[in-house]
């Protein structure tokens, strides 16, 4: 109190009547909580603001008057640059420092600043520093002269007595300070401050982590001992990291870094370190790891480094895709680096941290650079290929959705190189290669895989999967693509590798071809327009009616033969229409349910029809190709003479309808209208090197 | 003769284009307006074809003819389009080095090295989009560049050279292009090689013509005064490279000029086809001619294989008294061969060649003097359609052209080619129709071929050339199908042509001294076939008057000697 009564001027008698007017400042003022240790200077504060009320309407026309009377109102100003430009302070004098720039600046017990204290305090600093004769002026000080300099001022003194006044600096800049950094002009006393944060917070802050990290790898399911003001200290610090990172980095370029006017070469060394610990996206994904970090921690914390972390990158790409340029072009100079894969995994890789607000500024980063890419990638290969991605991408709800999706192409990519070339290994390569190989590809994928669905469940619900009826949900049919190709590659290696001792040598896992063909029918039946859609269902149908053969099970293939003809038949999907004709193998599919229909007594004569349905799929293709080639007529085909993969299918399957046909003592020429004979005996006639004859 | 043939031949067209696959449609759409400079001027044909070995292809001789009709020869140095990377990372280095200088001589060769880059880089994506990819594509494989993308490479080019030309624009008045015209850069940097501006704005003028980025009928004087610089600059080229001059200045290698010249007639020839110009002033004539004769020349200099006979198109210009305008129509229809058999594209050869036709039709219809060439012109358009190997197409458009041909007054000198002669090439393409007819069963309408044996058939076979193929395939065909169960059956001309069938082969003998030689019979293609549809239809129709066995080209002694063979 004695202090307070020293250095701030006592109220003036003649302007107490001004009371009345300033009602409303005390109204306001009232509803702040003071200790009762302040009473005496709230009641003071009150009473100069009043006269200020009076004074405000014309301070900048006519200063001489608003000098006159402020003079007083002025004296802090003068008694703080007093205080500060002495060499050494008694605490005494400390206290009295510290007190009268909280009264005057706003700053309160609790640390929250009042921000109409504050402006009022940034106008009379500037009235002050614009004054000609200054009641105390020093060239050390002059520059102080405003809000973030008296601020500093402020800050500097608790950071010079950090042991007492440590605390103090904190509250205030946690709860004051920093989040309304709005109102500080960002110059060196600003960026000195955020210093003086990280300074006098860090070790603490790093020695509270690494002790909660320590208890929750002992006791995963404990509380550690990090208590909320910690955690609002880890925000604090990280907002504070990157704004003195994008400090840093604008100065990289610049010829004169304000950087390095700002620190000393040994607080920038420091600073270096500290910012690479807390803006870094490894660090928060290792404490995300943590159930309750993920749980606890606010999310936008990483999303600010993940923000941060683009933007650095983004602003470095910028520079090296000149804006001039209509491609993108990547550099590769000297430590800048850049490559599309590079970049891409780079961002790709900050999903794994399963943040929602991660996620949004994740995903619109990579949207918008993909759409960049396929715009304006140099190579048209790679266009192609990030437009698939960029279509993925938009149908995943998630990031987290998407990172497990992107880290199944791989996996699977690796599975499909296999199938290529499966037919010509031996069997024992195939073998090793299965175990050693396909294997932990398989579980890879299938992991990732499983936990998009497992997410994408929870988002959309669940869907009946072995049901009779096929329940649809919003699920997008990319995923079931996807889920589907990774079972039927994998069905497909092993069907190759154990043949017909299929059904002992199966994993025990889900039946799989019967998964890959309920996938293949999600996706399809969602999305019929596409090619793949169709080439998929096709193939997952030929691998479970190959196994289902050889196993006997003719009343599932019956079931299912139903079901694919319904698929083909209606008017909505008809399976198999966007096929070219290479790609198309019903005809495998055909053949295979109609040697076994034959084997069976009850359904022999089933056997004809479904050779008569391969035989007229051949004939529309054919009959199309013949149009393509101008051998028509009418509607009527005529014999290719150019070389036409139809023609042989044409064939293959009249001469497999007739030897069905045959075995059921039924003859082709009954069976069939005479053109078609007629169009089979001229194909076999114009293969023939002798010709045809009559 | 024109005017007659033209409507039935539109509505033909739209039957073609109505019947053919649809899934091509889109593709073809932007194919012809888009794509036209791409596939006329740059296209090089992959794969040399596996020869036809069969008895209605063309014989070696015609096809070496055919084949070296439609070769374009190699891409030259100056348009180096494959590497992309390159391109970019220098228009990369030159923009930044451009936006940092200030010397006006560094700045404008900046400025031709960029439009340059960027002029390379338009072709380049141009090229990827109308796929000369070596796989088929399928039709909803679409290529992802924009047509807003390659136009805007084609307008930064232009942007970039601009200078050049808006300079000359303002004292066009004094419109000698001799002086001070010479504004010539190094190429990349290659001292060896140099290209000048006006060059390089003709042809960006020209792309963006085709391209359809302008309107073709607003007037541009621009290319026209880029084209005439080109040429001047050439021609002084020409000159250095002749007088060996030892001044400093660039003296161009023949393969050099010669690619230059080329690249230029491609380009002038593109552009002249563009503006379809209606009157022509006699010194472009001159111009083109000179143009062809130096290619013909430095060629041969520069040893130059497998490229377009340009003597050929030096003849055929001088046969219609210096006439060129037809020239720039058949020059592209020629190249247009060349796409259609690389057949890479995801439309069906027949779309494809709708679109060549036209300009062959242009060309018939653009002959001023010579009118017995329009002949020619429709064998030549007759030859590359029978390739596409579409009976439809053969009979509903390329038999109406072999008609006209045939129509058109004048004397075959049907000896060197068989694309000069209009009975030849129409004995080809309906042998091989009516074979494929056969094949096929599509016999329908055979009748209406079979007047054309009376004119056609009789001239075929002689000792210098091998066209009795098609009259032998031409009778075999037409007694099979006289033979056959419909109303037109009748067993006297089944007979009849049975008999022609096998004779044509025994005549061809005779009229090389080995009459009646069964070893040289067996030696000839597909001998024993129209030998047994002789005998067969002998055993079937004993009665008619040419059943019995024929003396003539003592044709007796090779069917006794194989009745013998064939007894023990």
């Amino acid at each position: 109190m004695m202090s307070e009564c020293r250095t701030t001027p006592p109220p003036r008698p003649g302007l107490c009547h001004a009371r009345t007017v300033a009602f409303l400042w005390a109204l306001a003022c009232a509803l702040l909580i003071f200790p009762p240790s302040l009473a005496a200077v709230s009641i003071m504060t009150e009473s100069q603001m009043g006269m200020e009320m009076e004074e405000e309407p014309p301070p900048a026309t006519s200063p001489k008057i608003s000098v006159s009377n402020d003079n007083g109102q002025m004296l802090w100003i003068a008694s703080v640059g007093r205080l500060y430009m002495k060499d050494d302070l008694s605490p005494k004098e400390r206290t009295s420092l510290l007190e009268t720039l909280e009264s005057h600046l706003g700053i309160q017990a609790d640390g929250h600043l009042d921000i109409a204290v504050a402006r009022q305090a940034s106008a009379r600093l500037s009235r002050y520093s614009g004054l000609r004769e200054k009641p105390f002026s020093n060239i050390y000080f002059d520059d102080k002269l405003n809000l973030t300099g008296y601020n500093a001022i402020y800050l500097e003194t608790c950071v010079l007595n950090r042991a007492d006044e440590g605390p103090r600096f904190i509250r205030y800049f946690e709860n004051g300070y920093h989040p309304n950094r709005a109102l500080f002009v960002k110059e060196e006393p600003y960026y000195k401050s955020l210093y003086y944060y990280l300074y006098l917070t860090q070790e603490d802050l790093v020695r509270a982590i690494n002790g909660a990290v320590a208890y929750l790898s002992k006791d995963p399911d404990g509380a550690p001992p990090f208590t909320q003001e910690q955690i609002r200290g880890l925000e604090t610090t990280v907002k504070v990291c990157t704004e003195l990172d994008n400090l840093r980095r604008r100065g990289l370029a610049a010829k004169e870094s304000p950087w390095e006017r700002i620190f000393t070469p040994e607080e920038s060394a420091w600073l270096d370190a500290t910012l690479a610990y807390f803006t870094n996206i490894e660090t928060h994904i290792a404490l995300s790891s943590y159930d309750w970090f993920k749980r606890t921690l606010p999310l936008s914390i990483s999303s600010r480094v993940i923000a941060h972390s683009l933007r650095q990158t983004w602003t470095e790409q910028a520079v090296s895709h000149r804006t001039v340029l209509p491609l993108m072009l990547f550099i590769n100079k000297g430590t800048k680096q850049f490559s599309v894969e590079k970049l891409f995994n780079e961002t790709l890789s900050m999903l794994k941290m399963d943040n929602r607000e991660v996620d949004l500024v994740v995903l619109s980063a990579m949207k918008s650079w993909l759409l960049k890419q396929i715009e304006q990638g140099i190579k048209v290969e790679d266009r192609t290929t990030y437009k698939k991605i960029l279509d993925e991408l938009n149908v995943c709800p998630t990031g987290w959705i998407f990172y497990n999706l992107y880290a199944c192409r791989e996996p699977l990519a690796a599975m499909k190189g296999y199938v290529a070339g499966w037919e010509e290994l031996s069997s024992r390569e195939r073998r090793t290669l299965f175990d050693t190989q396909v294997q932990p590809l398989y579980y890879e994928a299938k992991s990732r895989i499983d936990i998009v669905f497992n997410d994408l469940v929870k988002i959309f619900g669940g869907e009946e999967i072995y049901g009779g009826e096929y329940k649809a949900t919003s699920i997008n049919h990319t995923f079931h693509r996807y889920r589907g190709e990774i079972d039927y590659t994998f069905e497909f290696l092993q069907a190759e590798v154990y043949g017909d001792a299929l059904s002992e040598a199966r994993l025990p896992l889900a039946n799989a071809s019967r998964s890959c063909l309920h996938d293949f029918t999600a996706a399809f039946v969602k999305a019929p327009e596409l090619r793949v859609n169709h080439v998929n269902l096709l193939n997952a149908y030929t691998l479970l009616f190959r196994e289902l053969a050889a196993q006997g099970k003719v009343s599932l293939i019956t079931l299912h033969e139903r079901e694919m003809e319904e698929l083909i038949r209606s008017e909505r999907y008809r399976l198999g229409s966007a096929l070219a004709h290479r790609e198309d193998n019903r005809y495998d599919i055909y053949r295979i349910i109609a040697d076994t229909y034959l084997a069976t007594p009850r359904l022999r004569t089933r056997a004809l029809k479904v050779a008569a349905q391969s035989f007229d799929l051949a004939r529309t293709y054919y009959i199309e190709a013949a149009r393509r080639e101008g051998f028509i007529s009418g509607t009527l085909p005529g014999a290719l003479s150019a070389d036409a993969t139809e023609v042989d299918d044409y064939e293959r399957q009249y001469e497999y309808y007739q030897s069905i046909a045959k075995q059921l003592g039924k003859k082709i020429l009954l069976l069939l209208p005479p053109e078609d004979v007629d169009l089979y005996n001229r194909m076999q006639d114009s293969r023939n090197p002798e010709g045809y004859l009559l | 003769m024109m005017t007659k043939g033209r409507p039935r031949l539109a509505a033909t067209i739209l039957l073609v284009l109505l019947w053919s696959c649809p899934a091509g449609a889109d593709f073809m759409e932007e194919f012809k307006t888009r794509g036209r400079s791409i596939s006329l001027l740059h296209a090089v044909p992959r794969h040399p074809l596996p020869a036809n070995t069969g008895i209605t292809a063309l014989s070696r001789k015609d096809m070496d003819l055919v084949n070296t009709l439609a070769a374009t020869p190699k891409e030259g140095p100056f348009l180096p389009v494959d590497d992309i990377e390159t391109m970019v990372k220098r228009i990369d280095g030159l923009t930044e080095e451009f936006e940092a200088s200030k010397d006006g001589e560094r700045l404008q060769r900046l400025r031709f090295d960029i439009a340059y880059e960027y002029f390379l880089l338009y072709l380049h994506y141009q090229k990827i989009k109308y796929g000369f990819s070596d796989t088929k594509r399928l039709p909803d494989q679409s290529i992802p560049v924009t047509d807003t993308e390659l136009r805007q490479y084609l307008m930064l080019s232009r942007h970039y050279l601009s200078p050049f030309l808006e300079k000359k624009e303002s004292d066009k008045a004094m419109t000698s292009h001799r002086v001070a015209d010479d504004v010539t850069f190094r190429v990349r940097g290659n001292p060896e090689s140099y290209l000048n501006v006006h060059f390089l704005a003709m042809m960006i003028e020209e792309e963006r013509m085709a391209g359809g980025w302008i309107g073709s009928d607003s007037p541009e004087p621009i290319n026209l005064t880029c084209d005439a610089k080109t040429w001047h600059w050439l021609e002084t080229l020409w000159k250095r490279y002749h007088r060996k001059s030892r001044e400093r200045v660039y003296v161009p290698s023949a393969e050099q000029l010669f690619s230059l010249y080329e690249l230029y007639l491609r380009y002038h020839f593109l552009g002249r086809s563009l503006r379809y110009d209606q009157k022509l002033d006699p010194l472009t004539h001159t111009r083109t001619r000179t143009l062809l004769s130096r290619l013909c020349e430095l060629g041969k200099t520069a040893g130059i294989r497998g490229g377009t006979p340009y003597e050929r198109y030096v003849e055929e210009a001088s046969k219609d008294s210096g006439n060129t305008r037809f020239l720039v129509s058949l020059y592209l229809a020629r190249r247009g061969f060349a796409v259609l058999r690389n057949g890479t594209l995801p439309a069906s050869k027949a779309e494809l060649f709708t679109l060549y036709q036209q300009y062959y039709d242009r060309a018939a219809q653009q002959v001023r003097y010579n009118i017995t060439f329009r002949k020619t012109i429709y064998n030549e358009l007759i030859l590359l359609g029978v390739e596409t190997g579409n009976l439809r197409l053969m009979e509903d458009i390329l038999y109406q052209y072999g008609l006209m041909g045939m129509r058109i007054p004048g004397p075959d000198d049907g000896d060197r080619f068989i694309g000069d002669s209009a009975r030849f090439t129409m004995a080809y393409l309906v042998a091989n129709i009516l074979e494929k007819k056969r094949l096929s069963g599509l016999t329908d309408n055979s009748a209406r071929y079979a007047d054309m044996e009376g004119t056609l058939v009789e001239s075929l076979t002689s000792s210098a050339n091998s066209y009795w193929r098609y009259a032998s395939v031409f009778h075999r065909c037409l007694a099979e199908y006289y033979a056959g169960a419909h109303e037109d059956r009748s067993e006297a001309r089944a007979i009849y042509h049975s008999r022609k069938a096998f004779l044509t082969l025994c005549k061809k003998l005779s009229l090389n001294g080995q009459g009646g030689n069964v070893e040289a019979f067996r030696g000839m293609p597909e001998s024993q076939q129209f030998l047994k549809l002789f005998l067969y239809y002998q055993k079937k129709y004993p009665t008619s008057p040419d059943a019995s066995t024929p003396r003539e080209y003592r044709a007796d002694r090779i069917i006794e000697t194989t009745l013998q063979q064939n007894r023990s």
